[in-house]
């Protein structure tokens, strides 16, 4: 009978902690929510400031960005990374990249600046820490998925 | 100290931070249970020798271009949890010798394979946050998060259910056969269970931090309390401590996840020993 119970309480306990997923939504909202109240103070206008965030927070929300991107669609984004960029026979790329903790992996956002500018003279300097904003994008490749922030400006 | 509630309720809105928190409270319940009986059979470090195995599972996995890499780790890591915790006392090569020839082997291979087979455009960083879990259990997915609730569920219930016959498989195997019990069934399914744990610690601390998960709160609680249950209960319950308290340091100073949890399970080791040390230790 004991057995019985323990057990009872494990899994209530554990279903217990699967019901938080039940407020996502909720709390994803009150987030933009948040997020666009304290966009309607600022003069930007930011759904989502990663670039407040330290680097585990920042690099953990850039995944959770591309892994569920329909929430993040047309949302004006903020952060603040290392410039990089890859030069192409069709086209330029530029990016802003976090590094994780280990600094052995790195997740960042394309983007494509709303003022067309001349690479390199009007560009940072690769591995020049910058801070970017834009409205998140994802656009495909031939069979591949990207995500960008389009009509962008690099603040500092 | 309001800025920091406030700064919390923001985190903690987060999904990912809370589904952060709920897998490393699993797999730290998981894992500090069954490192008693591990620590008990003298198999401390079969969490690492496992999770080198996990990781060549892995890394056959990711040369076969599986989508999910899962179930080939988990059915490497399972085979492998048998050969070992079943070989027995006749075994030609035994325990810490065994645990060594196949977690350096596993290793090598894994990442010899990764090199030569390489599908990725970042090996070192998937080598990295193979090994050091980095931000993977800030990065789960909600079909993860459930598949360890639920192999989670199972660990604990199987555990609860054969509760004593693990303590009498632990405690002493030659007499558990004499009396009639089936301690080779009961030694499979402690490897089976094990091999599900490793598979899932490795989300939260990576490969070379897993024993950490297994051994440290298990000799913890043996420092104040001295039976079975009373150090399984303890170490259950330290160990989930010492995970949230890790997950919550890492996202709020912005540290590597598993190390801060092995940090903060080392100070909670410190703290134990020396309170066993004061009081001498409850019976």
């Amino acid at each position: 009978m004991k057995k019985i119970i323990s057990l009872l309480l494990v899994m209530a306990f554990a279903f217990s902690l699967c019901a938080c997923g039940k407020s996502k939504e909720t709390a994803d909202k009150k987030v933009s929510t948040d997020n666009n109240i304290s966009s309607e103070k600022s003069a930007d206008s930011i759904d989502y400031d990663i670039s407040a965030l330290n680097t585990t927070m920042a690099y953990s929300q850039v995944i959770e960005m591309c892994q569920n991107y329909q929430k993040y669609l047309n949302k004006t984004v903020k952060i603040t990374g290392i410039f990089a960029c890859d030069i192409t026979d069709s086209r330029n790329y530029y990016a802003c990249q976090i590094k994780d903790n280990t600094a052995c992996c790195s997740a960042g956002l394309e983007f494509v600046l709303k003022d067309e500018k001349v690479y390199p003279d009007e560009y940072p300097n690769v591995g020049d820490t910058i801070t970017v904003m834009g409205v998140f994008n994802q656009y495909t490749e031939g069979t591949n998925r990207y995500f960008e922030l389009r009509d962008a400006t690099i603040i500092e | 100290m309001s800025e920091f509630i406030n700064k919390a309720i923001e985190y903690f809105e987060y999904p990912f931070v809370r589904y952060a928190l709920i897998v490393g409270v699993l797999i730290a319940l998981c894992s500090s249970i069954l490192g008693v009986t591990l620590v008990l059979k003298r198999f401390s470090f079969i969490g690492d020798g496992l999770s080198h195995v996990a990781f060549g599972g892995m890394a056959i996995a990711s040369v076969l271009n599986f989508t999910n890499d899962m179930p080939l780790t988990l059915l490497f890591t399972v085979i492998f949890a048998i050969v070992l915790l079943m070989s027995g006392k006749n075994a030609k090569i035994k325990g810490d010798a065994a645990i060594a020839m196949v977690s350096v082997g596993s290793l090598a291979i894994g990442y010899l394979l990764l090199n030569i087979f390489n599908t990725s455009g970042n090996l070192s960083g998937d080598v990295c946050s193979t090994l050091f879990g980095s931000t993977s259990i800030l990065t789960l997915t909600p079909t993860e998060v459930y598949l360890c609730v639920g192999l989670s569920v199972f660990v604990v219930a199987v555990f609860i259910l054969l509760y004593n016959r693990i303590f009498a498989v632990t405690f002493d195997e030659d007499f558990s056969k004499a009396t009639g019990t089936n301690a080779d069934f009961y030694n499979f399914i402690i490897a089976i269970i094990i091999a599900v744990i490793i598979v899932l610690a490795m989300n939260l601390v990576g490969s070379l931090l897993i024993s950490a998960l297994v051994i440290f709160p298990a000799l913890s609680a043996m420092r104040i309390f001295k039976s079975f249950k009373s150090v399984t209960v303890f170490s259950a319950v330290l160990s989930v401590f010492c995970s949230l308290l890790g997950i919550l340091t890492a996202v709020f100073a912005g540290t590597p996840v598993g190390s801060t949890i092995v940090a903060v399970d080392i100070v909670a080791f410190i703290i134990c020993f020396a309170v066993g040390k004061v009081f001498g230790g409850k019976r």
